[in-house]
């Protein structure tokens, strides 16, 4: 590749750097509310660098709950889950991008279709299934329907399969490979960057997640982070906004570097898989 | 050979023991104990002291272990909903006051009458009536008052006195705390620096159903006899010009975008008068080290000066198992030593039991609030909104015009409140459940 | 005999095909399947969680025909999505294309963008206020610089669902860019290079190489955004509870309302089946639409 002008990508790095500041900012004051006092906040919620910085809020919430059973909880839920929507949802993006079958697009609409269903009329028939099975108060309702792949995943992994060209398919065919060896040791390796994707996509859902764990856990001993920390926020007591806020950036923190580490591998390129180099 | 055997098996004996050491410590395994389920809402500090009294009452009570469920406050109703339509709620549920009437009428909740009746220890006369009145339905005592309260008035003492104004609470007790006083108080509380930018507001405008108090002072009435909205006659005008002229004609309240964000929060030291719920000096004690500050009773006005209540109900589910230990437990939280500590220690709520009336202990406060007598003219004449079981439904569809009016002058008052009470009156007169 | 034609059947594609989709088919069967089919039997009755009446197509004809607030919400609702998903895919389709430009701090600068989506909604409701105020809000700060008036972002009823367009484009551009990302950097090197031979210029490799390649990317941001922008439902729910004056009422927390506020039951699964149906045929118009635009390389036709 031929150098670039020196002045095209000081542009792009100014661009960036103003964009960058605004996605930013509003979360500085986020910050900043967190290392005030109550009484300052209190007094100057709107002053963007605290006269006094503290750090008490960060301690003061982490001992109102159980934060570090939370956490694991959180940890645990979001990995599991994770895994098994990453597998599921590739082998039926598999199914749906690969093969020409019977009702195929069909059932693909049909499974767009569910993600239009807003959850909450479903939420009572879906709960009354779990209950019959006992599952409530345990993890198996937020971790199992993973393993059945989701919608977003499975039509996010399908878009990148589409994308792979047939050519391949054809060249393992011919080597005898049977689908679902194709499957293990020629697309899921090329599709790491979509797999990755879909991965980090699942785990922060599942570490957000507030409706599943609210609705189907009873015993403090088993929530996630993101039901302790609506607790902070009280709708008809007193809501202290500094612990929320240091609270926000415990829930936070691990999501952000998670993110920051893990993009080296969801983002390398394709190239490096020896699809780009055709 | 042998020791080894024998060490072997003495290990095995061990471990069995523990195990069915360990078993039996569970709470479920015990043969005898009750387990029983209570569920709350409420922050951090609230659950932790609930949890210490589930705990106390566990003690006191070794046939019965309570298992305490918190959730977040904004999605209570949500699971309450998914766990009484599937069969699998608590024994005892703390319920918001707004939904109790309308769950109560589904059958959802335990008729504690009975109990009542058979616990000796137990008279109706011990509680203030206002208390009792709010549990009722059909004549039959359906719950207990829990975190009883209603609306006072704080005030910033500092800002009191810089005006040159007299304590609130002396013209109350004097009768002359009206709402044409808080209205020039409010103005003379305001300031400005020479930019013109506001340094303190007078008073902050509330929101529903809190700035319905003006409105039923000069006589507006919410709902009629025929089940209809008024709040729009000319009286309730009265009521509702007032916020609005505080707002715009003498600017001693922020507008809603000058208030957001908490701005000008009682807490900053930058607001005079604030309407709250008496909960609100838990948090106030911590936060507010730089200025005095009191409570008072809400103003009066020529028809009326009683403020509004506001508690939680305390309910059985009616499918429990253990009813009598409901009952118990239920008594319990709601009892003179629970009470004293919610509302003489930390000042969460107001007394539910006369007797606190009467005690001089109770009405002594070493930390403001130190108007403790406050509360006691809440809980005494303090009325109940006309909750009825399409109450959110009709406050939503009225408070969406007449908020926009309040918030940011949108539209001419009588027409904006005609809208209001019309959009209410539809909502009403529509058949139930569509 | 039989072993061959089963073998024979094997070889073929279909049954393979289906046996892969099996996972999510099950899953279908069990847990949406049957919940959808119960909530389309409530929307056909009054049901309060008590009592439960049969009134057939009554929820369906009131909403339509009898219900204000209903068409606020779809109005409301329409309106977000025509703003908030063009916008939205024009901007996260900008920052992937400059983050894949090799700039010093790249992984920063994700980073950086993808940060707001991570903000759980209590914390996001406290940050918009700030964000917003009309007195001394950051974004009027921004607006003065430039000598306009400050805007009543989220108590003005004419300006409030424009405030909740600029946050999904906040929160949202981070997710989207990822997706683009990852698809932009599956366009082959050699593809580029091919064309740079040729002659073409930025714009023209831009638009002939890059753009059809990124196609299927595109065109799951545009479905996914628009079911999205018809879900809207935590941050009104949480900031602005649908006003001022319904000016936020989106059809997802309107039904919500109904169903958990209302105990209106059948209302809200009435909602719900109407806003099924409408998306069915907006996404089916949209795959259609895609034959013409949307570029597979590995499509099994």
């Amino acid at each position: 590749m031929k150098r670039r002008f020196p002045t095209t990508s000081a542009i792009v790095f100014l661009l960036l750097v103003s964009l960058a500041l605004v996605f930013v900012i509003p979360l500085m004051w986020t910050v900043s509310g967190a290392l005030k006092s109550a009484q300052e906040f209190a007094k100057e919620p709107d002053r963007l660098v605290p006269r006094h910085i503290v750090f008490e809020n960060f301690g003061k919430a982490w001992r109102a709950l159980p934060f570090a059973i939370f956490v694991g909880n959180t940890v645990f839920i979001s990995v599991v889950a994770t895994f098994g929507q990453v597998i599921s949802s590739s082998l039926v993006a598999f199914g749906f991008s690969r093969f020409k079958f019977w009702g195929r697009d069909a059932l693909f609409g049909v499974l767009i279709g569910t993600m239009m269903l807003p959850s909450q009329v479903t939420m009572i028939p879906v709960f009354l299934i779990w209950r019959d099975l006992h599952a409530i108060d345990t993890f198996i309702p937020l971790i199992v329907p993973s393993f059945f792949g989701s919608a977003f995943s499975v039509f996010l992994v399908r878009q990148f399969f589409l994308g792979i060209p047939r050519e391949l398919d054809e060249a393992a065919t011919i080597d005898g490979a049977s689908h679902l060896r194709f499957w293990w040791s020629v697309l899921l390796p090329i599709s790491g960057p979509a797999l990755a994707t879909v991965g980090v996509f699942a785990f922060f859902a599942n570490w957000d997640s507030f409706e599943g764990p609210l609705i189907y856990l009873n015993s403090p001993e088993k929530y996630t982070l993101s039901v302790g920390l609506r607790m902070f926020q009280d709708t008809d007591g007193t809501t202290a906004f500094e612990q929320v806020m240091a609270a926000s950036l415990i829930h936070i923190l691990p999501t952000i570097i998670i993110f920051f580490c893990a993009q080296r591998y969801f983002l390398k390129g394709i190239a490096m898989t020896g699809l780009g180099g055709r | 050979m042998a020791i080894e055997l024998r060490n072997g098996l003495r290990s095995a004996a061990l471990s069995l023991a523990f195990s069915v050491l360990a078993a039996s410590c569970g709470p479920n395994s015990s043969p005898g104990v009750v387990e029983l389920r209570y569920m709350a809402w409420g922050n951090p500090q609230q659950l932790a002291l609930e949890e210490s009294l589930c705990d106390q009452f566990s003690k006191q009570n070794p046939g019965i272990h309570v298992r305490f469920l918190r959730l977040p406050s904004s999605a209570y109703q949500n699971k309450m909903v998914l766990m009484l339509a599937s069969h699998t709620a608590p024994d005892v549920m703390r319920v918001d006051h707004y939904n109790f009437p309308s769950m109560v009428r589904k059958d959802y909740f335990l008729d504690l009458d009975p109990f009542a009746k058979a616990d000796r220890d137990f008279h109706e006369s011990d509680f203030f009536p206002t208390a009792i009145s709010e549990c009722k339905f059909h004549g039959r005592l359906y719950a207990m008052n829990v975190l009883f309260g209603g609306i006072i008035l704080s005030y910033n003492k500092n800002l009191l006195h810089k005006a040159g104004l007299e304590d609130p609470f002396q013209l109350w007790k004097r009768g002359e705390w009206t709402w044409d006083k808080y209205r020039e108080y409010a103005r003379r509380m305001t300031s400005r620096n020479r930019e013109g930018k506001y340094l303190t507001f007078g008073a902050a405008i509330p929101s529903f159903p809190t700035n319905l108090l003006p409105v039923r002072a000069y006589g507006g009435e919410i709902m009629g006899k025929d089940g209809h909205i008024h709040l729009d006659s000319p009286q309730a005008m009265v009521g509702w010009n007032m916020w609005h002229e505080m707002e715009t004609t003498d600017k001693c309240a922020p507008t809603a975008s000058q208030a957001a964000n908490s701005a000008y929060s009682f807490e900053s030291g930058k607001l005079g008068l604030e309407f709250s719920f008496i909960g609100t000096s838990v948090r106030y004690r911590q936060t507010i080290k730089d200025f005095d500050w009191d409570i008072c009773p809400v103003p009066k006005g020529p028809i009326s000066g009683a403020t509004l209540l506001k508690g939680n109900q305390l309910v059985a589910n009616a499918e429990t198992k253990h009813p009598a230990e409901a009952w118990k437990f239920v008594r319990f939280m709601t009892s003179e030593q629970t009470e004293w500590l919610l509302s003489a220690q930390i000042r969460r709520c107001g007394p539910t039991h006369k007797r606190f009336a009467l005690d001089p202990a109770y009405l002594e406060s070493e930390e403001a609030p130190y108007n403790i007598q406050t509360y006691l003219d809440v809980v005494e004449h303090g009325q109940t909104l006309p909750i009825t079981d399409r109450w959110a439904e009709w406050t939503t569809a009225f408070n969406g015009p007449v908020q926009a009016w309040l918030d940011s002058g949108d539209g001419e008052g009588r027409s904006v409140l005609h809208q209001g009470t019309q959009a209410a009156n539809s909502v009403l007169d529509d058949r139930e459940g569509f | 005999m039989e072993l061959s034609r089963l073998r024979r059947w094997l070889s073929r594609p279909g049954p393979w095909g289906f046996f892969f989709i099996l996972p999510w088919l099950v899953g279908f069967l069990i847990f949406t399947a049957g919940p959808m089919a119960s909530s389309f039997w409530i929307s056909l009755h009054i049901y309060d969680l008590h009592q439960m009446d049969y009134v057939g197509g009554e929820n369906y004809r009131r909403l339509l025909f009898k219900d204000p607030i209903f068409w606020k919400s779809v109005r409301v609702t329409l309106t977000y999505a025509c703003f908030s998903v063009p916008l939205g895919i024009i901007l996260s389709l900008g920052l992937a294309v400059l983050l894949n430009q090799k700039v010093r701090g790249q992984r920063l600068f994700r980073t950086f963008f993808y940060m707001p989506s991570l903000v759980p909604a209590v914390a996001s409701a406290l940050l918009w206020s700030w964000v917003f105020n009309a007195d001394n809000g950051i974004l009027n700060q921004g607006l003065s610089v430039f000598g306009l008036p400050p805007i009543k972002w989220l108590q003005d009823q004419h300006w409030a669902l424009f405030a909740f367009v600029l946050m999904s484009l906040w929160s949202s551009g981070g997710p989207r860019m990822v997706i683009f990302l990852a698809g932009l950097q599956a366009v082959p090197d050699s593809y580029m290079e091919a064309a740079m031979l040729d002659g073409a210029t930025a714009w023209q490799r831009f638009r002939s190489v890059t753009l059809p390649l990124l196609s299927p990317v595109m065109f799951f941001n545009l479905v996914m955004g628009v079911i999205g922008s018809f879900q809207v439902f935590t941050n009104a729910y949480v900031m602005t509870g649908g006003g001022p004056n319904n000016a936020t009422k989106f059809f997802a927390l309107y039904l919500f309302q109904n169903a958990f506020e209302y105990f209106k039951l059948g209302k809200g699964s009435a909602m719900a089946w109407m806003l099924f149906g409408t998306l069915i045929v907006i996404t089916t118009v949209q795959f259609r639409l895609a034959m013409r635009w949307v570029y597979y390389e590995g499509e099994a036709r």
